[in-house]
C-alpha cells in the first residue's frame, strides 16, 4: 500500500518500485526521476557524467542528491570514484571523491539506510603492506561528508582471493562476488549474513547463480532480497560480452538466472547494476556505440577519429531505465 | 573472460594478438581482466624489481642511454590508441592500427598510413584496402610492394563476417594502389588464428598463431617460402612458452627476432592489484640455434604494455608500441579532477602510441649475448 501511495505522489504512470523501498528520506522527486516513463534505457548525464571517457559504477545517495561513479583510465592503470552534485537543476563538474585518487577504487554501492557505502580497492590494509588482489572497504556517512576508508576484514577479505562488488541488504546481508576458495565459476556471488556487528562465513549463493561456464563481476542486491541483478559472462544466451541477468528469490531458493533481454541488453559489455534508492530505477553501464553499431560504408580516418572521440566511442557510459520494465520480462516468465 | 561459446573464446584470443586488453585467454582463469588478477602473476612483480636492481650488465648500461622518441606526436601518435608499424623501403609511408577505445567489448581496428612531409607526417588516412572488417598489423615485404596484415573478413565477400576469425592477408602495388587483398590460404592459415605477419629478406614469413600443438597459448612460426610456396609453418620451439608470444618482427637476414609476450616471470607490471603487461623480448639466430629471449630494459620495456615491435627498412630504427602513460599504482599524489581529465586527454593518456628506438639496443644485447657465448 505505501508503495501505490509513494507512486502517485511521484506521479508515476501505475510504476511502482519492484520491491519494498525504504521510502524514508527519499524527496518525492529524486533528481533522477521522471516524470515519464523511461522504458528504454536512456544515456545519463550526456557530456557531464557520461563522456568520451570510460564511466560506469553509477550510485546516487540516499536522497538523490549526489551521484558516485567510476572513471578509469585506460587499460585499468587506475579506477577512480568521483562525485557529482545535482545544483540548480543540473549536475555540477564531477570531483574526485575524498577517500578516491590514490589506488584503483571502484564500484561505490550505498547500503539501502544510506549510511555507509561500500567500495572495492587495491590499497594496502592498516599494515601498511602492498597488495596485489582486491579488498571490499566502506566509509561511514558523516554528516554531508563521509568517514575514512574501513577495510571490512574477514570473512569477506582475505589473503588467498579478491572480494569484489559488495551490495547490501535492508538486514544488513552482504552480497559480493569473489574469486575465494569453494567457487563454482569464475568469479562467484556470495552473502554473508550479519549476525550482531559481523558477518557471518560467507555461503555461495549456488548454481542458479554461479557456474563452471560464467564469470559473475557484480551483483546488486534487492534491499529486501526478492531479487538479484548479476552481470554475466559466459552465458550461453549472451547478447555479447557480459550482460545483466536477474534471479528472484522464491522462499529462499534462488531461480536461475535470466538475461534480462534486448531491451536492456546490447552486444557490447553491458555491467555495473545499480538500484537507485528509491528502487523505481536500474542504472547500468553499457559500452554500447561504435564498436556494435552497423556502419554502412567504409570507414574514413576522420569519421572514425570522430567517433573514436565520441560519447559513444565503445568505453562506458550511465544508463537509467524504469527498474520495472527491466525486470517485466524476466518477471513474468518466472512466474509458478 | 566470455568461455562458454566458441565464438567468444575465439575474440578472447586475438586480445593477445592483439594486446588490447587484459583479459585472459581460455584456461587462464586465474590470470586478471578487469578488475581482476592473477596469484600467478604475484611473483612477476618480485621478479621485475630483480631484473631492474640486480642486473649490471653492459646491456642495462648501454639501455640506459637509450631514448625511446614518440613517432609522429599527435599526427599518428595521438590520445586514441595506436599500434604496429609498418615502413615503407623508400621511409615516405609508415603504415599502422588505429583502434577504437573499449574496455572489453571487441572495439574496431582499422589499417591507417601517414605520408611523410619533409619531417613531419601527414594526417593519416584509412588504407585503401582496410575500413571495413577489423584488420591489424601490417607489414611489408622488403621491397614494399607486398602488403600482409591480419582481418577479420570474410574469405568469400559476399559471406557474413565472421568476428575471431582472423588470418593473415596480403595485397600487392599494382599501378601504384593496392590490389584486393587474398587470404594467404594453407598452410599459414590454418582453423585457429594467424596473425602477426613478418617478413624475412628471403621471403620467410614469421607470424603468431594458436593452432593445437603449440606449446600454449599464441606461438612463434616460420613459414618459409620455397619454390613460389610457403612450407609448413615450423613452431619455433627454443623462443616459445607457455605463456603468450606473438608479433614476431623478424631481422631482414634472420640473425635476430623481437618479439612481444605475456606472461613471463620477468614482465614488467606496476604494484597494487597485478594486471597482466605485454613486454618485448629478443632472441638471436646463432648458427640456426635461437638463443633464450632476452628481455628488453626500460625505456623499451616499461611497467605498461609494451608491443607491436617492427624494424624500419633501413636497419637502424625499433619500433614498437607502449602504453606508458601518466597513471602508477600508487598515484604520487591526488589529482584534481581537471588534471584527472586533462592527463585522461592527452597523448600519453596510456592508449598505445607508436615509439623507436635506436637499433642499437638490440645490438648491444646481441654483443652482451656473444660474449657470453663465445668467451
Amino acid at each position: 500500500m505505501m508503495r501505490l501511495v509513494v507512486a502517485c505522489l511521484l506521479g508515476l504512470l501505475c510504476i511502482a518500485p519492484a520491491f519494498a523501498a525504504d521510502t524514508r528520506a527519499i524527496p518525492a522527486t529524486a533528481p533522477y526521476a521522471s516524470s515519464q516513463p523511461i522504458d528504454t534505457p536512456r544515456l545519463f548525464g550526456e557530456g557531464t557524467i557520461s563522456t568520451p571517457d570510460d564511466e560506469f559504477g553509477g550510485q546516487f545517495n540516499r536522497d538523490g542528491s549526489v551521484l558516485f561513479f567510476n572513471k578509469s583510465v585506460p587499460r585499468s592503470q587506475l579506477y577512480t570514484i568521483f562525485q557529482s552534485r545535482y545544483t540548480n537543476g543540473a549536475w555540477s563538474t564531477p570531483e574526485v571523491s575524498a577517500f578516491s585518487g590514490i589506488w584503483r577504487d571502484f564500484d561505490a554501492t550505498l547500503a539501502p539506510d544510506g549510511e555507509r557505502l561500500f567500495f572495492v580497492s587495491d590499497r594496502p590494509r592498516a599494515d601498511g603492506v602492498a597488495r596485489s588482489s582486491y579488498d571490499i572497504w566502506s566509509v561511514q556517512r558523516r554528516g554531508s561528508g563521509w568517514g575514512d576508508p574501513e577495510n571490512l576484514g574477514a570473512p569477506i577479505n582475505g589473503d588467498r582471493w579478491s572480494a569484489h562488488f559488495a551490495s547490501a541488504a535492508s538486514d544488513g546481508s552482504l552480497y559480493f562476488t569473489s574469486d575465494r576458495p569453494g567457487r563454482l565459476g569464475g568469479i562467484d556471488v556470495w552473502r554473508a549474513r550479519r549476525v550482531g556487528d559481523a558477518y557471518a562465513e560467507p555461503e555461495n549463493l549456488g548454481s542458479a547463480i554461479n557456474g563452471p561456464e560464467w564469470t559473475n563481476l557484480e551483483a546488486i542486491v534487492a534491499p529486501d532480497q526478492s531479487f538479484l541483478i548479476v552481470s554475466a559472462y559466459g552465458h550461453a544466451d549472451t547478447l555479447g560480452d557480459s550482460d545483466l541477468y536477474v534471479s528472484f528469490q522464491r522462499d529462499g531458493v534462488w531461480q536461475p538466472l535470466q538475461n534480462l533481454g534486448a531491451g536492456i541488453n546490447s552486444a557490447a559489455r553491458d555491467y555495473s547494476p545499480r538500484l537507485t534508492p528509491d528502487g523505481r530505477y536500474l542504472m547500468f553501464a553499457s559500452e554500447r556505440g561504435l564498436p556494435v553499431d552497423p556502419h554502412p560504408s567504409a570507414w574514413t580516418y576522420r569519421d572514425f577519429t570522430a567517433a573514436i572521440r565520441s560519447v559513444r566511442n565503445g568505453l562506458g557510459n550511465l544508463y537509467i531505465v524504469d527498474l520495472a520494465v527491466a525486470l517485466k520480462n524476466a518477471r513474468a516468465s518466472s512466474q509458478p | 573472460m566470455r568461455r562458454s561459446s566458441i565464438a567468444p573464446k575465439v575474440i578472447t584470443a586475438t586480445t593477445v594478438l592483439l594486446c588490447r586488453r587484459d583479459w585472459p585467454g581460455i584456461g587462464m582463469a586465474r590470470i586478471a581482466y578487469r578488475r581482476r588478477f592473477s596469484a600467478a602473476c604475484r611473483l612477476c612483480c618480485v621478479g621485475a624489481w630483480l631484473l631492474l636492481t640486480a642486473a649490471p650488465s653492459i646491456a642495462k648500461e648501454e639501455a640506459n642511454s637509450v631514448v625511446a622518441e614518440l613517432v609522429g606526436e599527435n599526427v599518428i601518435s595521438t590520445p586514441d590508441d595506436e599500434f604496429g608499424s609498418a615502413i615503407s623501403a623508400d621511409g615516405a609511408s609508415l603504415y599502422f592500427t588505429k583502434r577504437s577505445p573499449t574496455t572489453n567489448t571487441s572495439p574496431r581496428s582499422f589499417i591507417c598510413v601517414s605520408r611523410r612531409r619533409g619531417a613531419d607526417w601527414g594526417e593519416p588516412q584509412i588504407a585503401s584496402f582496410s575500413g571495413r572488417y577489423n584488420d591489424f598489423g601490417a607489414a611489408l615485404s622488403r621491397d614494399g610492394r607486398h602488403l600482409f596484415f591480419a582481418s577479420d573478413r570474410p574469405i568469400d565477400a559476399a559471406q557474413p563476417q565472421v568476428p575471431g576469425n582472423i588470418h593473415i592477408w596480403t595485397t600487392e602495388l599494382e599501378h601504384g594502389a593496392w590490389a584486393t587483398p587474398k587470404s594467404l590460404g594453407a598452410p599459414v592459415n590454418g582453423e585457429a588464428i594467424d596473425a602477426n605477419p613478418s617478413l624475412a629478406a628471403d621471403g620467410t614469413l614469421y607470424f603468431a598463431s594458436n593452432r593445437a600443438g603449440g606449446k600454449g597459448g599464441f606461438d612463434l612460426y616460420r613459414a618459409r617460402w620455397l619454390d613460389g610456396k610457403y612450407a609448413e609453418p615450423e613452431n619455433l620451439a627454443a623462443i616459445n612458452s607457455a605463456a603468450y608470444e606473438s608479433q614476431p618482427a623478424i631481422a631482414p637476414d634472420q640473425s635476430f627476432i623481437v618479439f612481444t609476450s605475456i606472461g613471463r616471470d620477468d614482465a614488467l607490471t606496476g604494484s597494487g592489484a597485478p594486471y597482466p603487461r605485454a613486454d618485448l623480448y629478443v632472441s638471436f639466430n646463432h648458427d640456426g640455434n635461437w638463443t633464450p629471449p632476452r628481455h628488453l630494459a626500460p625505456p623499451i620495456n616499461s611497467p605498461a604494455s609494451d608491443s607491436n615491435p617492427a624494424l624500419s627498412p633501413d636497419g637502424r630504427w625499433l619500433y614498437f608500441s607502449s602504453e606508458r602513460g601518466f597513471a602508477e599504482i600508487p598515484m604520487p599524489q591526488r589529482m584534481s579532477a581537471r588534471e584527472f581529465e586533462t592527463r585522461l586527454h592527452s597523448v600519453r593518456n596510456g592508449w598505445n602510441n607508436i615509439y623507436r628506438v635506436p637499433i642499437e639496443a638490440i645490438h648491444a644485447i646481441g654483443n652482451a649475448v656473444d660474449g657470453a657465448v663465445q668467451p
